[in-house]
């Protein structure tokens, strides 16, 4: 069963002077356990598209369903918050907290203690391969590899099942970019994961159990 | 084309244009404006420093003050102790100069009579032919003639004789007349009223009727004669009795041809009918008759042939001569020198014969003829060499400012017409109009005149120098009759040889602008009884208006410029600096650097040359509306009620206004608006530029600082964990709370330190007034009339009223009667004057209820006093003493032949004690010369005024410190009168007076206390509150002020400058906080917004993330919101604290939280703003 469906999914974009239709009748399904590649062009809509799957709004036409309810009928932040995990391709770190506090900020949104969230932290930052010592960092200290593994981590905190990520090696060299990926890869075929990734690098692409190619807001 | 594109480009940032057009518009405006208001005040005070002239007269403050004329040796020592070098070199002063003055004589100047010293004086050549008057004398009755009239009494249905020394009250006077052959005739005495034209029956109350009785003698009074006397004329009411009409052949025969001419003739003193008149009269043992027109030589007729000075003058004339009190007895036929003076009398010229002013010789010497030396040299000659100098004088000022001299400066005098002699400028003068038109003079012309020499003691007693100069005529003033016979001279015509006389020692020219400064070190350097009057024509109180405008237009001007560059440099930043990309854009294309920088300034500067254009324009156009709305603001916030005040000292000039602003300021503003957008832009152009090279070298990267915090939960730990870490932003944030915390804290405190001395200023003030003369330069030697003392009192808003009287007195060796002078004896001229002048030079014994009001005291601090164990200062308004007025009304009225045994304490002088011998607690007897008013009844003199030795004993209780000439003395105010007179109900007196005649003790007593007038008056406010009221009530009862006279002709002077300066500065402090706290909180929460926008608008992208995590929008506004709110009340907190430590009190605290609450408010809304991001740009958004 899909975790995520998108169902004739359009968005328009309006502003003054003009109104941009960025996605037209998207129809898809995600499983969990696999990797999920969107691709296309600059402007063919696959951000926006990521954008209404992580519930940062809601789409104009057709509907987002995860776990069969639209996102329309759910309280975004409490599906921000809950369901959806984003990595994205500038980290969005907050510069003033440090490795673990930046992991337990979610946690902690959602209830968890402190404490609590601090050892959560700790063994999530171990999972994606950084050091303890990192946890007292702050994302300045940190290269942009280890910022996206510190990324992966607190969205892993979230805790949910899908796992949105918008170029998540857009921004890293190969070598990080590449364990990145291995990460993400774990994630889905190991732990169940749907990992849903935006990407221009046909590398992903290839790697990715399924592909959803766009061009100007429609699946190809 | 890069002109037109630039433009289109600018222009094209329809939003950004528009705001910077109107930010550099409104700010050319306010520049324009403060520019202009600085300009117009500077200009405004630059007119009146020239318009207004501040002095400060240093007066000596003697006992004669303000006498011009006073020879005071105080005065002269005071003179000599002041140090000229020390005065001058004070700042603010622009002229120190002493007074220097003197007698000159101008040929051919007649000074007008009226100011003559001398103009009575005179001595003359004449022959007399001496003439018996009447006089008044005992008779024999043996001498008595046949034909004689005798006034007698009827008391008690008996005939009395006249009872000189009993009450006159209800008898009935005839006059009984005798003639040879025939029955005496007794005639009923009658009055005839002159006002109400009534007829009363003499010495009869409710008497009065309409028509005497037949036959009555009636006597209608105040008709005067040709000498000015009262006399009465006669008449017998209707037809005479049988056989006085047939007596009248013979009667006439030896005396007069008609018995009723006789009457009239005789009544009416005509004296060449020389008549007695014999009345019976009482002396308490026996019955004698006295004649009140016994034949004495009282005057004598003839002529003055020459006169070797006279102001009449010198030519022949008749006239009556009266030997006055010397014994000259004149010959017929002889001719005489005689020293002496016109008197004036009736119709006819008199001369009296007076002693020489030294007393030495006689004033008459026989002439043998018109070539006697004695007419060329004698001591005659010599009094007529002086008469003629000090009666033709005309005085003569030297300054180097005559224009600031007091009757310039005030007013009084002005320059009619040509201009004043300049500082050193010799052989020029300013005459007064009325010189200029008894010589017949004016500019251009030369006067002639010799300096005279004064007596040192006697300003009038002139001798010539010999020191003639010729003085050219350069300005003529008004013409003024008190002032006619002046002139003025630069100081390079000083250096007179005559004494110093007067209390006027010198004059301070001032600043104007540092006048009271000066006026305060100039006072500070004076010695005793010294004081400094400042004289400003109310420049002061014209210009504190002026001077704060302009320091709010300088400040205008100052933030604008301030203003106008932070938006200028945005302006050139975002118009210029920040145009990388089309900079790189061309540089791509390969177009040259002169056409880049045509294509950016461009469009800048059509935006601020426009907009500084239309700024100047508007500010042109509003500047003088703006102006005068400013200035008429200002002149309320400054207004202050100076009735009554010392503030109003002297000629108050009209405020000046210009109706004209100045030009220049707006387009002044404009171009240097515009020049400084260019050059901005010119600077802004090349950083554009420089940004499109290619950087170089290693990039920093801030690191915050601390470990993962497990502590706190929610927002409020993010907001900590970030305000922690926060770095410099957080230090930013902390510092601008603590420096505006401290600032708003720091005027709240002030204001409330303001209000608090405002309130202890008025709660502490002691508040005197005074009352002073018209002119305000005399505040001793005052008539201040008992009722007005009562009236002040009954306001209620006096706390106190110190008043002093005193009289003359003599020590003497030991207890005596009362003695009395007649009023007639001190009414002659002669003996009057003379009596008043041996008076006057004794010294005083002043009743006085506080020592603050002793005339002695009244200029200089407190004297050092040792008392006597046990007595203190309240013995002199201890009100249990008896009043002298009973003694007297019981010595008076009640036939006590001597004062009553009573002893005064009394504070003397230190000089006093050792030069008598005594000490404290002896007691002495004093003689004090009291001049009342008594009534009919009494039994020693003519009612009336009159002056009477009244004998005092003293126990000296104190001794202060002598300072002045003479030994006074202090006494109880109760010696004359109790609390009663100064605090009772004058109105029921007042209505007893109206009502009754005043014939008793009591009605005298009334009458005295009317008649009773202060020397010196000053009162104390019963609180600085009720000031403005006073001023109120004293308008209301049209008491009037220095200079300017209302119907009740008492001044009262307010000493409240100082209290009103510092009240009404306390005042306007308090209102610009009150003005300025609103404004203020509204800069502040303007300030929070700024700064919390600055500092959350960078991390817009944190929220964005937070709300994609899925804090909620309350959450991420908590975080943030709170790390501003933490941080803002870290640094108010510190800001409070440091400030309570300096100021305690609620204010700090409050204005801390008022500081807090509107600077969180500006911070809510910027976060608010600042969090308001659409969660779609998170993705695509680029950091």
């Amino acid at each position: 069963m899909d975790l995520l469906e998108l169902r004739e999914v359009g968005y328009t974009y309006r502003t003054q002077y003009q109104q941009v239709e960025a996605l037209r009748g998207v129809s898809r399904g995600f499983e969990p356990g696999a990797v999920h590649a969107i691709m296309g062009r600059s402007g063919s809509g696959k951000t926006t598209l990521l954008s209404l799957m992580a519930g940062l709004d809601l789409p104009t036409t057709g509907q987002v369903l995860f776990e069969g309810t639209p996102t329309s009928e759910m309280n975004l932040e409490s599906y921000r918050r809950e369901k959806a995990a984003i990595i994205y391709q500038n980290f969005r770190l907050f510069p003033l907290l440090t490795v673990a506090e930046n992991v337990m900020y979610p946690m902690e949104l959602r209830g968890t203690s402190p404490k609590q969230a601090r050892e959560k932290a700790a063994a999530l930052v171990e999972r994606v391969g950084l050091p303890a010592s990192a946890l007292d960092r702050f994302p300045t200290m940190l290269s942009g590899g280890e910022q996206q593994r510190v990324a992966i981590a607190r969205a892993l905190g979230m805790e949910t099942r899908l796992l949105l990520a918008d170029e998540p090696t857009g921004n890293l060299d190969t070598a990080n970019g590449e364990n990145v990926l291995t990460i993400l890869e774990g994630l889905a075929r190991n732990e169940g994961y749907c990992v849903i990734v935006v990407t221009h690098d046909p590398v992903i692409g290839r790697r990715a159990d399924d592909l959803l190619e766009l061009r100007d807001g429609a699946v190809v | 084309m890069p002109v037109r594109n630039g433009l289109l480009s600018t222009l094209r940032a329809k939003g950004r244009t528009a705001l910077f057009t109107l930010l550099i518009l409104v700010l050319t405006v306010a520049l324009a404006l403060g520019l202009g208001m600085w300009a117009y005040c500077g200009g405004l005070l630059a007119q009146m420093e020239e318009q207004y002239t501040s002095v400060a007269l240093v007066e000596y403050m003697g006992e004669n003050y303000p006498d011009e004329d006073t020879a005071d040796s105080g005065a002269r020592a005071a003179l000599d102790a002041l140090d000229d070098e020390a005065l001058s070199a004070v700042d603010g002063v622009e002229l120190w100069e002493r007074t220097q003055s003197t007698f000159v004589s101008i040929d051919g100047y007649r000074r007008p009579s009226g100011n003559s010293p001398y103009r009575d004086s005179a001595v003359v050549v004449a022959a007399i032919t001496p003439e018996y008057g009447i006089g008044r004398g005992r008779v024999d009755e043996a001498d008595l003639p046949p034909a004689r009239a005798v006034k007698h009494f009827e008391l008690d249905g008996e005939v009395k004789l006249s009872p000189q020394g009993y009450s006159y009250q209800d008898q009935y006077t005839y006059y009984t007349f005798y003639f040879p052959g025939l029955e005496p005739l007794t005639l009923p005495y009658y009055y005839l009223h002159h006002d109400t034209g009534l007829y009363q029956r003499y010495w009869v109350e409710d008497s009065l009727s309409e028509e005497p009785p037949e036959g009555a003698y009636v006597l209608r009074h105040a008709i005067p004669d040709q000498w000015g006397n009262q006399w009465w004329i006669d008449s017998i009411v209707g037809e005479l009795p049988e056989g006085y009409d047939q007596y009248s052949r013979d009667f006439a025969d030896n005396y007069y041809p008609y018995f009723r001419e006789f009457i009239e003739r005789r009544l009416m003193g005509a004296p060449e009918w020389p008549v007695y008149e014999y009345y019976e009269d009482y002396d308490g043992e026996t019955n004698v008759y006295y004649s009140n027109h016994e034949t004495v030589l009282d005057g004598s007729f003839g002529r003055v042939s020459s006169a070797l000075y006279s102001s009449y003058g010198t030519g022949s004339m008749s006239c009556y001569f009266d030997m006055g009190t010397t014994d000259f007895l004149p010959e017929k036929g002889k001719l005489y020198l005689l020293h002496g003076a016109f008197v004036s009398g009736g119709g006819a010229r008199t001369f009296q014969v007076q002693p020489f002013p030294d007393g030495g010789g006689d004033p008459w010497l026989e002439l043998s003829g018109e070539d006697d030396p004695a007419l060329t040299e004698s001591v005659f000659v010599d009094y007529a060499e002086l008469y003629r100098l000090s009666n033709n004088t005309a005085f003569l000022t030297a300054s180097d400012n005559i224009p600031a001299l007091e009757l310039f400066q005030q007013g009084t005098l002005y320059l009619a017409d040509g201009r004043f002699p300049q500082a050193g400028e010799a052989g020029v003068c300013v005459i007064s109009g009325s010189m200029a038109e008894n010589l017949g003079m004016g500019v251009g012309d030369t006067l002639e005149l010799q300096i005279l020499e004064s007596n040192t003691w006697n300003r009038s007693d002139v001798s010539a120098t010999g020191d003639r100069r010729s003085l050219t005529i350069v300005g003529v003033t008004n013409p003024q009759t008190d002032y006619a016979a002046r002139l003025w001279v630069s100081a390079a015509e000083g250096d007179f040889s005559s004494p110093p006389f007067g209390y006027l020692l010198g004059m301070a020219v001032l600043g104007n602008r540092k006048a009271a400064q000066a006026a305060e070190e100039l006072s500070a350097q004076l010695p005793l009884l010294v004081q400094l009057t400042l004289y400003d024509q109310g420049y002061a109180a014209a210009a504190r208006p002026i001077q704060a405008m302009e320091t709010a237009a300088q400040a205008i001007t100052l933030a604008a410029a301030f203003g106008t560059l932070a938006v200028l440099v945005l302006f050139a930043f975002l118009f210029v600096g920040r145009q990388r990309e089309t900079v790189g854009v061309l540089v791509s294309l390969g177009t040259p650097a002169g056409k880049i920088r045509l294509w950016l300034l461009s469009g800048a500067a059509a935006i601020s040359g426009a907009a500084a254009l239309l700024g100047a324009v508007v500010g042109a156009l509003t500047l003088g509306r703006v102006t005068a709305a400013a200035m008429a603001m200002a002149e309320r916030l400054y207004a202050t009620d100076t009735r009554y005040s010392e503030a109003a000292n002297g000629l108050i000039k009209e405020s000046m206004t210009v109706d004209t602003v100045p030009g220049w300021p707006a387009p002044v503003a404009g171009a240097a608006v515009f020049l400084a957008a260019l050059a901005l832009c010119l600077a802004f152009l090349r950083h554009a530029r420089k940004e499109n090279a290619p950087k170089r070298g290693k990039v920093s990267v801030r690191v915050p600082k601390g470990r993962t915090s497990v502590s706190g939960r929610g927002a409020l730990r993010f907001a900590v964990l970030s305000a922690r870490r926060g770095g410099r932003r957080s230090v930013v944030v902390v510092s601008a709370a603590l420096v505006l915390t401290l600032f708003v804290s720091l005027l709240a405190a002030s204001t409330q330190s303001w209000s608090r001395q405002m309130d202890e200023l008025y709660d502490s003030s002691r508040l005197q007034g005074q009352v002073i003369s018209l002119n305000g330069r005399k505040q001793t030697g005052l008539v201040v009339p008992m009722r007005d003392i009562q009236t002040m009192w009954k306001s209620e808003y006096l706390k106190d009223i110190s008043v002093s009287l005193s009289w003359h007195y003599t020590r003497t060796g030991g207890k005596v009667a009362p003695s009395y002078y007649d009023a007639d004896y001190l009414s002659s001229s002669i003996g009057g004057e003379s009596q008043s002048n041996l008076i006057a030079q004794m010294p005083t014994l002043s009743a006085v209820n506080s020592l603050s009001a002793a005339a002695e005291f009244y200029y200089t601090d407190r004297p050092e006093i040792q008392w006597l164990d046990g007595w203190d200062e309240s013995f002199l308004a201890d009100a249990s003493h008896p009043s002298v007025l009973d003694g007297i009304y019981a010595c008076i009225y009640q036939e006590e032949t001597q004062a009553p045994d009573y002893v005064y304490p009394v504070l003397v002088g230190s000089r006093f004690l050792e030069n008598s011998g005594l000490e404290l607690g002896d007691t002495l007897d004093v003689k004090a010369y009291m001049s009342l008013y008594i009534g009919s009844g009494n039994r020693y003199i003519q009612s009336g005024e009159a002056m009477m030795e009244w004998p005092i004993s003293l126990r000296i209780v104190g001794s202060f410190t002598s300072t002045g000439a003479k030994d006074n003395f202090y006494v109880p105010l109760s010696l004359w009168c109790g609390p009663e007179w100064l605090y009772g109900d004058g109105d029921a007196e007042l209505a007893a007076r109206e009502a009754g005649q005043i014939r008793d003790v009591d009605s005298m007593e009334r009458w005295l206390y009317f008649k009773t007038n202060f020397e010196t008056c000053r009162f104390t406010l019963r609180s600085a509150y009720e000031l403005e009221n006073l001023r109120g009530w004293l308008a209301e009862q049209a008491y009037s002020q220095v200079g300017m006279t209302n119907r009740n002709r008492i001044a009262i002077l307010l000493r409240d400058e100082s209290f009103v300066d510092t009240v009404g500065g306390l005042g306007r402090y308090i209102s610009f906080s009150r003005i300025l706290f609103p404004v203020l909180f509204l800069v502040v929460g303007l300030l929070g917004f700024i700064i919390s926008w600055l500092t959350v608008s960078s991390r817009r992208m944190e929220i964005a993330v937070m709300r994609g995590l899925g804090a909620s929008p309350g959450r991420a506004f908590a975080s943030f919101f709170l790390e501003q709110a933490a941080l803002c009340l870290t640094g108010c907190l510190v800001g409070v604290l440091a400030m309570t430590l300096l100021y305690p009190g609620g204010a700090v605290w409050l204005s801390g939280a008022g500081f807090l609450a509107c600077y969180l408010a500006g911070c809510a809304l910027s976060v608010l703003t600042a969090g308001r991001t659409n969660l779609m740009l998170l993705l695509s958004e680029r950091e």
